[in-house]
C-alpha cells in the first residue's frame, strides 16, 4: 500500500529535480562523437609541442569529422576526455 | 524513430544499434536523476558535480554493453553515479579516505530522489500543457505573471490551473495499478 501524494508533496518532488544546465546535458549527449573525435585525434598522429600550440584547430577538427558542430561546450569535454585518456 | 513514450529499454536498444538520437533521449530522461543523487544524494560540492555528472555518463556509454536488463537502465545509472560519487569523495584532499563508503549516502534523500522520478515520470505522460505550467513554476520558479505572458494566458488563470494539473498528476500517479519508478523501481 503506498501512501497518497500530497499537492505540497508533489510541488517539493518537481522542484526537487531542475534540469542540469544545458551544456552539462548537451556535453553527455554528445558521448558517442566524443568518442568518435577521441578516435580521429588518435588518427591524426601523436601531440607534439608544435601540433600542442594548434590544439584547439585539433579538437574541432576532430569533432567535425564525429560529425558535431565543435561547441565551446563540446570542445571542453573532448579536452576533459583526452585527460583521463 | 522513437517516440516521445518510448519505454526506457527501447531506448537502450536503440542506442546500442548506434542511434545518437536515442543517446540524446537517453541522457535527457535520466540527466535530473544523476544530477539528483549527486547533489542529494552525496552532496557532492558544486565544484566536482559537472565533473562527476560527465564522468556517469562517459561510463554508462562505454559500459551499455555490460547492462544484461535493458529495463534497469535506471538502476544500473544509479549504481554508476553512487560508485563515481564516492571516489571523487574520496579523491578530495579534505575528507578522511577511510570515512567515506556506502554509509556516506543519505539514504533518506536518495529515497526521496526515487519518488521524484517517479513524479517526473507521471508528469510526461500528462499533456503537454500541463508539463510546462508544472515545470515553469515548480522548477523554474517563474512567478504567475511571467507564466500568465509567456503562455499568452490570463494571469488570474495560473493558480487554478497549476492546481488542475497537480489533480492529473495525482490522478496519474495513484492510478497506476503497480507503481513502477522511473528508475525501474516499485515503490
Amino acid at each position: 500500500m503506498t501512501e497518497p501524494w500530497s499537492e505540497a508533496e508533489l510541488g517539493d518532488l518537481l522542484a526537487m529535480l531542475p534540469r542540469p544546465p544545458a551544456a552539462w546535458t548537451e556535453a553527455a549527449a554528445a558521448a558517442p562523437a566524443l568518442e568518435m573525435a577521441i578516435e580521429q585525434l588518435r588518427l591524426l598522429g601523436p601531440v607534439d609541442a608544435e601540433l600542442r600550440e594548434r590544439e584547439v584547430d585539433r579538437l574541432e577538427q576532430a569533432l567535425r569529422l564525429a560529425g558535431v558542430e565543435p561547441t565551446v561546450e563540446l570542445r571542453t569535454a573532448l579536452r576533459r576526455r583526452l585527460d583521463v585518456h | 524513430m522513437l517516440t516521445a513514450a518510448a519505454s526506457d529499454s527501447q531506448i537502450v536498444a536503440a542506442c546500442r544499434a548506434g542511434d545518437r538520437d536515442a543517446w540524446q533521449r537517453l541522457v535527457e530522461r535520466f540527466d535530473r536523476y544523476v544530477l539528483g543523487i549527486i547533489r542529494h544524494g552525496y552532496r557532492v560540492p558544486p565544484q566536482d558535480a559537472e565533473d562527476v555528472f560527465q564522468e556517469v555518463f562517459i561510463k554508462a556509454y562505454a559500459r551499455l554493453g555490460d547492462l544484461r536488463n535493458d529495463d534497469a537502465i535506471g538502476p544500473w545509472l544509479a549504481g554508476i553515479t553512487r560508485r563515481t560519487c564516492l571516489t571523487r569523495l574520496r579523491t578530495r584532499v579534505d575528507e578522511p579516505v577511510d570515512s567515506l563508503d556506502e554509509e556516506t549516502a543519505d539514504e533518506a534523500a536518495l529515497e526521496q530522489v526515487e519518488r521524484a522520478m517517479d513524479v517526473d515520470a507521471a508528469l510526461r505522460r500528462l499533456p503537454e500543457a500541463c508539463q510546462e505550467i508544472l515545470e515553469r513554476f515548480f522548477r523554474d520558479d517563474q512567478p504567475y505573471a511571467q507564466i500568465a505572458a509567456e503562455l499568452g494566458l490570463p494571469a488570474g488563470t495560473i493558480a487554478s490551473r497549476i492546481s488542475r494539473c497537480l489533480s492529473k498528476l495525482k490522478v496519474e500517479l495513484e492510478g497506476r495499478q503497480e507503481p513502477v519508478s522511473a528508475s525501474g523501481h516499485t515503490r
